[in-house]
């Protein structure tokens, strides 16, 4: 094993917090930032680093006065030997002291000296200082280390998880790689949901077993007598106390007439028939209740049936991209959030994981929605009944703090909107501004995992899919091609 | 200030019309004539092409420290050869390495700071020279110039130190190897001055300008004397000179050991590489029986070799193996502050060596 450089001495390096160093000329193809590091202590115990910064000098192109436009005119390499006066630095950030051979971690009490060594971490050293388990998921690789970065499954999930990216950076690539491996470990189930049905088309080339289920919209009914005033009124958010008493009222009478299968309309006309009942308070719950009934969502019986869905291994996919009213969504979210936890505290489903797509839409920070109310609650006490949340969103600024901040490990994607980073910055634990200066400048498939899943924020590679490889998001040509083949189709011309 | 920028107006006007004169040398007296193997004042040159041509260049640095009892000096001299191609750089070479490391001396003998001052001269330009003479006579590198920084001529001291006197000898006798085998290689060896506060021109300026002036009577209408005898050579050329042209060159008394048999005459003359930059002074050694257009020719060539490599900014000009070899020989004062450290750390009473403005308790 060659030295990739040797440790210099500057004004504030080595330190506790910085080691500089200058890196050998003959090959450094092989370095890059993100890339961990090791400067031998002694024979058993090595100092882990972190390259967080590179950057080349030539004392040839030091600026100096009038010279700069002069810099950038000639061609000063014709003239000078350039080349042999140009140095690679790097600046590397000190993480920690790692035995060799008992794998104990333990933080840098003291400097490495100036003149030191560095040396390409190896895979096994990275392994163990990252906490990475040989039978965890496997999520992707860092590739300068030669590292698969397998994230124990309890660690990664025993709390939330946030998967934070812009549009198009590859959270539901992500995403469907874990999918993948909980497929294969088979023992939790999880249910996805799905707003822009992105996660269907996984599902048939995963399953070859009934163990994977993709839940249309349109299928989803609620079964109005499985609900109380109370969760009906859930489903309103301007109603009062005692008009959801009212509505208990009448829901009471209903039942008491033996009638087992009623719908919304039911209860409208026993309100309409009602003479006792306030004039405004009853014109109020007809409004609202009118206003559920056009969701098409209530019915007199649930589909599909919640007590049986969630099995071990099992993955549910919510498909709601057939469904455009966001309220509607809404209250799918919040209905099989609830009955699907409920189940889960009382030891009906197995441990389960909850994927929340366009988390900021069913949970937002700022305005009122009813869905946000049990997606925080999961995320506060979801733990101790072992179900995960898994958080995905584009606008994290936007996402509830209280489920946010109880997501404990976050895979970051890129993210370019300063306020969306700085938001990141604070909620994420363990983030210091170092690492999160590199955030924007992820290429697609490069992710941060950071939090309780891994032992220090890791930049990696997401791997490839071993189910599905394809992209099935046809380009915008093509969408108007077949467009306008079935427009010609429909208009009979050619 | 304004007495200063009125000269400055007048010599500036002075040297344009002298620029445009270009005066012919031929018709001087014999004893200024031989001074000079130019026949006019200005000659035009053009950048040679260089390609295939290694050019050398040759500095040391030196850094020296006053100690109690003791005095201590650092050097390094460093050769840097260029080959170009049409493309560039082909290939950078550099002896005795391309780090060297510190040659360091001690005298030990506390020397007057006078002696102090030539010791350290005389010991650099020998470090230098050394170097040199190492490349032509045991490295047989293939080399077409040699440029070397600042000037060979180093007065003799006046002292009454022998050691000092010694090593004057023999910085004289490696200047005589130096030049012999350049001149038995065929190498072409020229050193460059940076920066000069000589007023050599000038006085010969002074000296010719009347007799020119018998042919030129229009010259008679500027107060020339004023002009020269308050000017460098360095500030007066900057202006008569233009971009690619070069002085007369002017023999310079200055004798060397003969130790080989031949006779060197020394050459001096002014030359602008850059448009803002003053011109480089560049001094060379040359048979005494060699021929008149001979001479012209042998210095016409080292300057339009020069030029190239001197051609990359216009407010700076010096060619590029000699910043080259400074840059890598040039003695930080880190490395003598660390070689301090180490005599501090070995010896058991290492603050007694120290002056005490060196060692105070304190920093203010």
């Amino acid at each position: 094993m060659t030295a990739i450089g040797t440790v210099i001495a500057t004004s504030d390096s080595p330190s506790l917090e910085s080691i500089e160093l200058i890196l050998d000329k003959n090959d450094q193809s092989q370095i890059e930032r993100g890339q961990f590091v090791t400067v031998p202590k002694n024979k058993n115990q090595v100092v882990i680093g972190l390259i967080i910064g590179i950057k080349k000098h030539n004392n040839y192109y030091e600026t100096f006065d009038s010279s700069v436009h002069e810099i950038a005119s000639r061609n000063y390499e014709a003239i000078f030997p350039v080349r042999e006066w140009e140095s690679t630095l790097a600046n590397v950030k000190p993480l920690g002291e790692i035995d060799l051979e008992t794998g104990k971690i333990s933080r840098l009490k003291f400097p490495v000296s100036p003149g030191s060594k560095i040396f390409i971490a190896q895979a096994s050293v990275v392994s163990k200082f990252l906490g990475l388990d040989e039978k965890g998921i496997y999520w992707g690789d860092l590739p300068s280390n030669n590292v698969k970065i397998r994230v124990n499954l309890s660690r990664l999930l025993r709390k939330h998880l946030a998967i934070l990216a812009i549009s198009g950076a590859g959270k539901s690539y992500a995403t469907s790689i874990l999918l993948e491996e909980i497929y294969k470990n088979g023992k939790m189930s999880v249910l996805v949901i799905d707003p822009h049905g992105e996660y269907s088309s996984i599902i048939p080339t995963m399953a070859k077993d009934t163990n994977t289920e993709v839940i249309k919209g349109s299928f989803i009914s609620i079964g109005v007598p499985e609900l109380s005033a109370w969760e009906i009124s859930e489903f309103i958010q301007e109603i009062s106390v005692v008009q959801t008493r009212v509505l208990d009222d009448v829901i009471s009478n209903i039942q008491k007439k033996n009638k087992r299968f009623y719908g919304l309309q039911d209860i409208i006309k026993r309100l309409h028939a009602s003479e006792t009942i306030n004039t405004r308070t009853r014109e109020a719950l007809i409004g609202w209740l009118y206003s559920l009934q056009r969701t098409y969502l209530f019915s007199t019986e649930t589909s599909p049936d919640l007590t049986e869905l969630l099995q071990p291994g099992k993955i549910v996919i919510l498909d709601l991209s057939d469904i455009q009213n966001l309220r509607s969504r809404r209250i799918i979210v919040l209905h099989f959030l609830k009955r699907l936890y409920y189940l889960r505290t009382h030891g009906k489903t197995p441990p389960s994981m909850f994927v929340i797509e366009e988390a900021h839409q069913f949970c937002p920070e700022r305005s009122r929605c009813i869905s946000k109310r049990i997606i925080e609650t999961i995320a506060r006490e979801g733990r101790k009944f072992y179900v995960s949340l898994c958080l995905i969103s584009q606008r994290p600024i936007n996402l509830s703090v209280t489920a946010l901040s109880q997501c404990n490990t976050n895979l970051i994607l890129r993210i370019r909107n300063p306020y969306d980073q700085d938001f990141i910055g604070r909620t994420s634990e363990g983030i210091d501004r170092s690492t999160l200066k590199m955030i924007p400048d992820l290429e697609i498939g490069e992710a941060l995992l950071v939090g309780e899943g891994i032992n220090y924020p890791t930049f990696f590679r997401i791997r490839s899919r071993t189910f599905y490889s394809k992209d099935t998001s046809p380009n915008l040509e093509t969408m108007a091609d077949r467009y306008k083949k079935a427009w010609r189709a429909r208009h009979n011309t050619t | 200030m304004s007495e200063i920028a009125r000269l400055n107006a007048q010599k500036i006007k002075f040297c344009n019309f002298l620029r445009s004169l270009n005066p012919n040398l031929t018709g001087l007296p014999p004893h200024l004539r031989n001074l000079t193997h130019d026949n006019q004042m200005f000659t035009q040159l053009f950048p040679q092409d260089i390609s295939g041509l290694t050019i050398g260049g040759i500095d040391g640095g030196y850094a020296s420290r006053l100690l109690i009892g003791f005095d201590i000096f650092v050097f390094r001299a460093i050769a840097a050869f260029l080959t170009y191609t049409p493309e560039g750089i082909q290939k950078t070479t550099y002896y005795p390495a391309k780090t060297p490391p510190l040659e360091i001396a001690v005298s030990d003998v506390g020397l007057s700071s006078v002696d102090f001052e030539n010791m350290g001269s005389i010991r650099r330009a020998i470090t230098e020279l050394q170097i040199a003479t190492q490349i032509l006579e045991l490295s047989r590198k293939k080399l077409d110039i040699l440029l070397l920084d600042g000037s060979p001529v180093i007065r003799k001291p006046q002292t009454s130190d022998q050691k000092i006197l010694n090593y004057y000898q023999t910085y004289l006798s490696l200047l005589s190897r130096l030049i012999f085998h350049a001149k038995n290689q065929g190498i072409k060896l020229a050193w460059i001055v940076k920066d000069s506060r000589l007023k050599l021109f000038t006085k010969f300026l002074g000296q010719i300008l009347p007799f020119i002036a018998d042919e030129l009577p229009e010259i008679l209408s500027w107060d020339y004397r004023r002009i020269i005898n308050r000017s460098r050579d360095m500030d007066l050329f900057y202006y008569l000179l233009e971009s690619n042209v070069r002085s007369m060159a002017y023999y310079r008394q200055f004798n060397i050991s003969k130790e080989f048999g031949q006779e060197f005459a020394l050459y001096a003359y002014y030359l602008k590489t850059a448009p803002f930059d003053i011109p480089l002074r560049i001094e060379l050694f040359q048979s005494i029986h060699r021929e008149r257009a001979d001479l012209i020719k042998e210095i016409n060539t080292i300057s339009e070799a020069v030029l190239p490599v001197s051609q990359y900014n216009k407010n700076y000009g010096i060619p590029a193996p000699i910043v080259e070899a400074d840059a890598r020989a040039k003695i930080k004062e880190t490395e003598i502050d660390a070689l301090l450290q180490l005599i501090r750390i070995r010896h058991p009473t290492p603050d007694l060596w120290f002056y005490r403005r060196e060692r105070a308790p304190w920093k203010f």
